[in-house]
């Protein structure tokens, strides 16, 4: 009985780099691409679409990054995510820690062959695969801990099949709910995504954006109406009518960026 | 011969020793005066208190004396008793400060009770003695006393067998000394005793005269005043001297001064003679200052020759190399000289503000450690090593020759490691340049690595390794293209000017890499006139722009865009504008520069400094780059000479 040949996605968004990667992919037996993408939404789409056993994702792509596939993509579709990068001193720091795959460009033949026969064998027993998945997002978390961040100004999100990158600006707050955070814009639209709180608030504008207590962020351009509770804190009403608590140290915060003249 | 000479010979012995001795006491008194004030010693202070008392019972004697004796020879009287009698007093002293000069803080052998009592009897003595004069000058009897002359020769003589037999332990050298002086004044008591006038010359130079040995005696035994030595000197030159003008004196001008007499007129030969016997006496002086200085250098202070000392201390010094070598060094040497011991390193509390070299008695007050002696090496740079040492071996005092060694040695061997120091900062320099010149090569790849980021860098090796495999021909291509990039930025490192041209095509080559690398997502414009080609601008000023440009405008957006590139010059000014499409990002109003815009900010600045600008603009459209220089075209007009060189 022959082994099922691995099925395998590809996304880079420089087509020269693409093509250079499928081409040694192509060299590497009992491997079947199943798709190629060329950038992250597209490629999110494609995962879901054809269940792939492996995924090699460049880990800088424009919009969608190779880290934003992974946290889009539905959990119970994702599959063993092999990175590559050109140079990123973080990100070969952050998988080389939690022990997760990667390649370097150039990609060479034999390090892909070696990356994908480990891959085949966590594919083979269930208990790999589950921890390959705990330690791909370990060091994800370590990655955007140690990068210096860079500053969103759209975010990827799920609309159904689709990906839509939201502009920061027209969100109203952010909600913490175990390992989701739920966005709602000013349109009262609510977006749900696999980030954590303290990470995304790095990410954003700290002029615009503030912390409410432990599990919430609000848009500072879109409160509507701040008033005063018993003992020192305060409730906030935002424009698209949303009401949320402020605990009591983000209060004297509050206090002292917004409500001082 | 004998029948002419003895009243002449003896007149001029008397009036010539009472002067030298009356010299030699006032330089004495005075030395020790100054140096009790220099120490600041009080009045009452028992400090050189003997040598002072030596000096005026000295002095008072010869004045005395040489009192009598004009009165003899002027009038032919007799002087006032009184005078003759505190002359006399005052002589009879002079033994028993010997006596207490022997026993005052020196080994003798003897207990303090005994030595108490030897000095009581002797002051007692003179004090009887002082009295007999007193009174018999008074009573109108013959003055000097016999009785107190009596006394004394016997009192003195008696002691001095007693004092034998005290310091039998002492070495005989040492009692020698004060054997003599005390034999000859006995001798001098008894010679005053029967003193009948018109006697001898040479009788009337040992009666006379015998407070000289014992002034030198005292000065012997008690050489702890530190002009000691000086004082020795200069007193056995003069003596010489003196007696030399004697003995010239009566062996040769006063036989020719008789030829006068027989002519009636002056006598050319003899008048020629005596001069010559006049300048050869002056002329001999400094050797006998050096005569003097041997003896008291070697004979009675026992020294090594200091100047043999120093010479080989100095050339000993050439050798060393380090600075504790050359403290030992000193240490050793002035253990060897002035018998200083136990020579350690100290902390000087006062470096800064006691300039002194040599560091003796109560100005070691304020060193950690007991020490008799402290030698400070003047260094030009701090720290300035210090030495103390402990006590001088045999009670030796430091004079002032002493000292004077110590000061050169201590001043060459300051010198030493001064020059050291030099050597050693000279060769810390080399060291430091060699690191300077390293770290200017880490530098050179550090800026390649800030001009051509890793990222880009591999990227572009994939986009030729694709190549490799799709279009052999533009595979070539591209790699030419990265190799001219790398060989121009790595070139450039080391030069600060370039002409606009040479960077455009740099930036040509970067964008040709970047095209091929993002295909037609890409779009370049490069407006730049021929014209402006050939302008100086900085090295490398525009690569980090247009990376910037590619890395925050296009290559965020999947869509891509176009990077724009301008040249224009306008009234004295170039303006170059690197423009990309943007990303259709909101982007903050003011973004804060990244690290590669900051570096060539900071470029500019120094470069130029308010003559030339970096302005940047965002929009959801993209962002704008302008940066202005004042416009020139030759690489010989540099721009801000001046400002750079200060910079």
């Amino acid at each position: 009985m022959t082994t099922p040949k691995l099925r395998v996605v590809v996304a880079d968004d420089e087509r020269p780099a693409r093509e250079f990667l499928l081409t040694r992919l192509r060299s590497v037996p009992d491997v079947t691409i199943v798709g190629e993408a060329a950038g992250g939404a597209e490629a999110v789409g494609l995962i879901e679409q054809h269940r792939p056993d492996v995924a090699l994702l460049d880990l800088q792509m424009p919009e969608v990054d190779g880290l934003g596939v992974v946290r889009l993509v539905r959990r119970r579709f994702l599959p063993l995510v092999i990175f590559v990068t050109a140079f990123d001193e973080y990100a070969v720091k952050a998988f080389d820690v939690n022990a997760v795959d990667y390649l370097t460009k150039p990609v060479s033949a034999s390090r892909l062959r070696e990356a994908l026969r480990r891959a085949q064998d966590r594919l083979e027993r269930g208990e790999l695969r589950a921890a390959a998945t705990a330690r791909l997002r370990d060091a994800i978390g370590t990655y955007e801990r140690s990068a210096p961040p860079a500053r969103l100004e759209r975010i990827p999100v799920r609309v159904k099949e689709d990906i839509v990158l939201l502009p920061v600006a027209q969100i109203s707050s952010v909600v913490a709910d175990g390992e989701l955070l739920h966005i709602v814009t000013g349109k009262q639209e609510q977006f749900t995504i696999g980030y954590r709180l303290k990470d995304l608030e790095a990410r954003l504008d700290p002029a615009r954006f503030i912390r409410l207590g432990r599990g919430a962020l609000a848009n500072i351009d879109h409160i509507a109406r701040v008033t005063p509770l018993l003992g020192g804190m305060y409730t906030i009403r935002l424009q698209n009518g949303q009401e949320l608590d402020v605990s009591r140290i983000q209060s004297r915060i509050l206090r002292s960026r917004l409500l001082q003249i | 011969m004998a029948g002419v000479m003895p009243p002449l010979a003896g007149l001029i012995v008397d009036l010539a020793g009472y002067l030298t001795g009356m010299t030699l006491y006032v330089m004495l008194a005075v030395m020790v005066w100054r140096e009790r004030a220099r120490e600041g010693a009080s009045f009452l202070a028992r400090r050189g208190w003997l040598p002072l008392v030596t000096g005026l019972c000295g002095f008072v004697w010869n004045l005395g004396a040489l009192t009598s004796l004009v009165f003899e020879v002027a009038g032919g009287g007799r002087p006032s008793p009184a005078i003759v009698a505190v002359a006399f007093a005052a002589l009879g002293f002079l033994p028993a400060v010997v006596v207490h000069a022997l026993f005052d803080g020196r080994e003798t052998g003897a207990s303090r009770s005994v030595g108490r009592a030897v000095i009581g009897t002797s002051y007692a003595l003179s004090a009887i003695a002082a009295i007999l004069h007193f009174v018999a000058a008074a009573r109108g009897l013959a003055v000097p006393s016999r009785p107190a002359l009596w006394l004394l020769t016997i009192g003195f003589v008696g002691l001095m067998v007693l004092l034998l037999v005290i310091t039998r332990e002492q070495a005989a050298e040492r009692r020698g000394t004060w054997v003599v002086a005390l034999a000859v004044f006995a001798l001098s008591a008894l010679h005053f005793e029967r003193h009948v006038g018109n006697e001898a010359w040479w009788i009337e130079l040992v009666g006379h005269h015998a407070s000289l040995p014992l002034a030198l005696a005292i000065l012997i035994q008690d050489y702890r005043f530190a002009f000691a030595d000086l004082f020795l000197k200069s007193a056995i030159a003069l003596l010489l001297l003196v007696s030399l003008s004697i003995v010239a004196c009566l062996g040769v001008i006063v036989p020719l001064a008789g030829w006068h007499d027989a002519h009636g007129v002056l006598d050319p030969r003899a008048t020629a003679a005596m001069v010559i016997v006049w300048v050869a006496t002056a002329t001999a002086f400094p050797f006998l200052r050096r005569v003097a200085g041997w003896l008291v250098d070697r004979v009675v202070l026992h020294r090594p020759d200091y100047e043999l000392t120093l010479t080989s201390f100095v050339d000993g010094l050439e050798e060393i190399d380090a600075d504790d070598h050359v403290t030992a060094s000193l240490s050793d040497a002035v253990s060897a000289a002035v018998g200083a011991t136990g020579g350690h390193p100290v902390i000087d509390p006062f470096a800064e503000s006691d300039r002194r070299v040599v560091v003796t008695g109560a100005e070691l007050r304020g060193f950690d450690a007991p020490a008799s002696l402290v030698l400070r090496l003047r260094t030009v740079e701090p720290p300035q090593p210090a030495i103390a040492f402990g006590a001088l071996t045999a009670g030796r005092r430091l004079l002032s020759d002493d000292v004077r060694l110590l000061e050169s040695m201590a001043r060459w061997a300051a010198r030493r490691i001064d020059s050291i120091r030099v050597a050693r900062e000279r060769l810390a320099r080399d060291l430091r340049e060699g690191d300077m010149r390293r770290l200017a090569t880490e530098a050179e790849l550090r800026a390649l690595r800030a001009q051509l980021n890793p990222h880009f860098l591999f990227n572009a090796l994939t986009t030729i390794g694709y190549l490799m495999e799709a279009a052999p021909s533009r595979a070539i291509d591209a790699l030419m293209r990265l190799t001219s990039l790398l060989r121009g930025v790595l070139r450039r490192s080391a030069t600060e000017l370039s002409t606009l041209g040479e960077e455009i095509d740099l930036v040509a080559a970067y964008l040709d890499l970047e095209k091929a690398r993002f295909e037609e997502r890409l779009t370049v414009v490069l407006d730049v006139p021929l014209a402006q080609r050939s302008s100086i601008v900085p090295t490398l000023i525009l690569q980090p722009i247009v990376e910037n440009a590619i890395k925050h405008g296009l290559s965020q957006r999947l869509a891509g865009g176009s990077v724009r590139i301008r040249a224009t010059a306008d009234r004295g000014r170039l303006a170059i504008t690197v423009e990309d499409s943007g990303g259709g990002f909101v982007v903050t109003p003011t973004p804060t520069p990244g690290l590669g815009l900051r570096h060539v900010t900071d470029r500019l600045r120094a470069l130029y400094g308010t003559e030339a600008r970096l302005d940047i603009r965002s929009s959801e459209f993209g962002t704008v780059v302008t940066m202005e220089l004042p416009e020139r075209t030759s690489r010989l007009d540099p721009p801000n000479l001046s400002r750079r060189r200060i910079g």
